[in-house]
């Protein structure tokens, strides 16, 4: 038990580690209070036959050494297509015999993602995990579960909350995560927000991935490349306003040999289609607002996620915006981390008696 | 700055009877024409002159901002009177000129301050990318003593310094037992085998002990070294973050640029010590508490009636829902 003491009413946190989380469909981020900052695929592998695992030496491998040793090994990514997070297994293509297997892989994830924050032996370890916005309770129930054994207790929050509390933007606001596979929308009135003033779109980093992939089909069927090609490009090159940047490939073409592909058009293509339901949907929660605070609102919009790295998507949307009478788009300082920045935020003070009624 | 024509209240502005009247309303008039002023009364100076006079340093301030500086100087007063509903006809010219003055000064300290803060800023900026490269370094380095590609060395001479010093221990502790038996062959010779039995069973035990304590000493080296690496640059980093703070702090205040955008940054940083929120993020942490109390009850309730992620309409013939279990919670 950590040692706890009662000084002048106030009671010291020593031998507590508060973690907040942001398991992503593609990336998880996490940060720490004793500093750690991590970010990892969201993918679990286990060795397909005894070979492969005399060659990987472990029973389980997880994030980039996963994907890199992808073939000698049966990988799960637990919350792809929204599995667990906010799809039910027809939604998220996941058979109900495989079920099992995805629980097993996002508690083992979980049980990775904390172990990288280096939790003291005997720390009581207590965690803030985002949600997206549309996760109904049997979502947010698997995610507790796959906390169960890992965490001493662990409260889940909605993902543009957690982001909206970690930037202190909870008045008049109006946060937009571009997750891989959503986009939430989620309106900030300086309280919680309900689920009137949430949105989310499926319109997001795989979307973009797999629109780019027809697309760079299309425009060169001479090259061959792969889905995390795709995104690796998108990766490095992505961007969405009119910028002299070309975003070159060297990708094989039929014959294998190594190729220079211009893609520009098709990522920017592909990019730019997120942005009309972003537009569409901060319309929506505006026009639905107090109509004094709208103006207030759209001129504090809120841009975080993998996917608000797009290079001038925040000069999209204030474009689109101007329709609407205008609205000022701010990046946030650190897309990635935003959602585990503000869970972590939200770990830290939440009183301590809180945390010992959700155990 | 510029005048608007349409206002009223500029016609009310007296012009300032030792300076040159403000040019007539206009289109991007200005409030005082600073720049001529600056023109007519300043006098030029040779840079030889000045380092004859024993001048190492000078302050440079340029005309425009100086022109900018003195405009929002008088602006403001006039703003104030404005503000106050005066009428600045009514108020002495003489109190204007004092006050322009005071405004123009204190606008002058807080430029410089401001000044002085960017550049105090971009030092600090500068030290960190060097403090961060420097530990990006020693991490590639520390991480590679750990893989053992570095190692070798480091270990090798700690083992060759350790290995003398157990030979030179074996060599005492023989002397040691030579000399007793020298003195036991003398005094007592049947001891002697006693002696040596002795001497058998001392020389493993003092070997293992040296044995211990090398490795003890290789563990607590290395980390103490490592312990006073981080601790250095620990010191250094909090140092460059006050200064940073403190840098930042003084632009906050300064009237110079916009307060709010100088409050949102300390706030992304996390500096700033006002939280305007405090109240609010009360109420909403009892809120989540609240809600994910929730989602656990109702989580086990629709456990309980069979309804689950790979079911979420729950069981085809479904009974009549499980009442919740009685929680005296």
């Amino acid at each position: 038990m950590a040692p706890e003491a009662e000084i002048a009413g106030r009671t010291t946190k020593e031998g507590v580690l508060y973690i907040g989380m942001d398991l992503g469909c593609y990336k998880t981020s996490v940060a720490a209070t004793n500093g750690t900052r991590e970010v990892t695929q969201s993918i679990v592998g286990w060795p397909k036959d005894p070979v492969s695992r005399k060659m990987l030496g472990k029973d389980i491998v997880f994030g980039d050494e996963a994907v890199k040793h992808r073939l000698a090994l049966d990988t799960i990514r637990p919350f792809e297509k929204g599995a667990l997070k906010y799809a039910d297994n027809a939604e998220a293509g996941v058979k109900p015999e495989r079920l099992a297997k995805f629980k097993e892989a996002a508690k083992e994830l979980v049980k990775h993602v904390v172990q990288l924050c280096r939790p003291p032996k005997g720390t009581l370890v207590y965690g803030v995990i985002g949600s997206p916005a549309r996760a109904s309770i049997l979502n947010k129930q698997a995610l507790m579960d796959a906390c169960k054994g890992t965490f001493e207790a662990v409260m889940i929050v909605s993902e543009p909350f957690a982001v909206a509390y970690g930037t202190n933007t909870l008045e008049d606001a109006l946060i937009v995560d571009i997750g891989a596979g959503t986009t939430d929308l989620c309106r900030m009135h300086g309280a919680i927000p309900t689920e009137e003033d949430q949105i989310t779109s499926g319109k997001a980093g795989d979307y973009i991935d797999n629109m780019a992939m027809d697309l760079i089909a299309k425009a060169h069927p001479m090259a061959q490349f792969t889905i995390n090609m795709v995104r690796d490009a998108k990766e490095r090159g992505s961007f969405v306003n009119d910028v002299n940047d070309k975003a070159m490939v060297k990708w094989p073409n039929k014959e294998g040999k190594p190729t220079d592909f211009d893609i520009t058009m098709q990522l920017k293509e592909a990019c730019s289609a997120i942005v009309p339901d972003i537009v569409a949907g901060l319309r929506k929660l505006v026009s639905s607002y107090d109509a004094e605070f709208q103006k207030r609102m759209l001129q504090n919009v809120i841009l975080a996620g993998g996917g608000s790295q797009l290079r001038g998507l925040d000069r999209l949307i204030e474009k689109d915006l101007e329709q609407y009478g205008g609205g000022k788009v701010t990046r946030v300082h650190e897309p990635v981390f935003a959602g585990a920045n503000g869970a972590l935020k939200l770990a830290a003070d939440m009183p301590e008696d809180y945390w010992k009624e959700v155990k | 700055m510029t005048d608007n024509p349409s206002d009223p209240s500029k016609a009310s502005v007296p012009p300032e009877p030792h300076k040159p009247a403000a040019p007539a309303g206009g289109a991007g008039a200005k409030m005082i024409d600073v720049q001529g002023m600056i023109r007519q009364s300043s006098q030029r100076v040779n840079i030889d002159q000045l380092v004859k006079q024993g001048r190492k340093t000078i302050s440079l301030l340029s005309k425009g901002k100086m022109e900018e500086l003195i405009n929002q100087a008088v602006k403001n007063i006039v703003d104030k009177y404005r503000a106050m509903a005066a009428g600045v006809a009514q108020v002495p010219v003489g109190q204007i000129e004092a006050e322009s003055k005071e405004e123009f000064n204190e606008l002058l300290q807080t430029y410089q301050q401001t000044a002085k803060a960017k550049e105090e800023l971009q030092t600090s900026k500068e030290l960190l990318d060097g403090e961060l490269e420097e530990m990006r370094l020693d991490l590639e380095k520390q991480k590679a003593l750990a893989d053992g590609r570095l190692s070798e060395d480091a270990e090798k001479a700690l083992i060759v310094g350790f290995k003398e010093f157990e030979r030179e221990l074996d060599r005492q502790v023989v002397k040691v037992f030579d000399k007793r038996k020298t003195i036991l062959q003398e005094t007592n010779p049947e001891q002697v085998p006693e002696l040596r039995e002795v001497e058998n069973v001392i020389r493993p035990i003092i070997a293992r002990l040296v044995a211990a304590e090398r490795e003890r000493f290789q563990m607590a080296g290395g980390q103490s070294r490592e312990t006073q690496l981080l601790e250095k640059r620990m010191e250094k980093l909090y140092a460059q973050i006050n200064a940073m703070e403190s840098a930042l702090r003084t632009i906050s205040q300064s009237k110079v640029y916009s307060n709010q955008q100088i409050n949102n940054l300390l706030r992304q940083l996390g500096l700033s010590n006002e939280d305007k929120n405090a109240e609010k993020k009360k109420e909403m942490l009892k809120v989540v508490l609240d809600l994910n109390k929730l989602v656990k009850k109702e989580g086990a309730d629709l456990a309980a009636r069979g309804i689950t992620l790979s079911n979420p309409t729950g069981p085809a013939a479904a009974p009549p829902p499980a009442q919740p279990p009685a929680n005296p919670a």
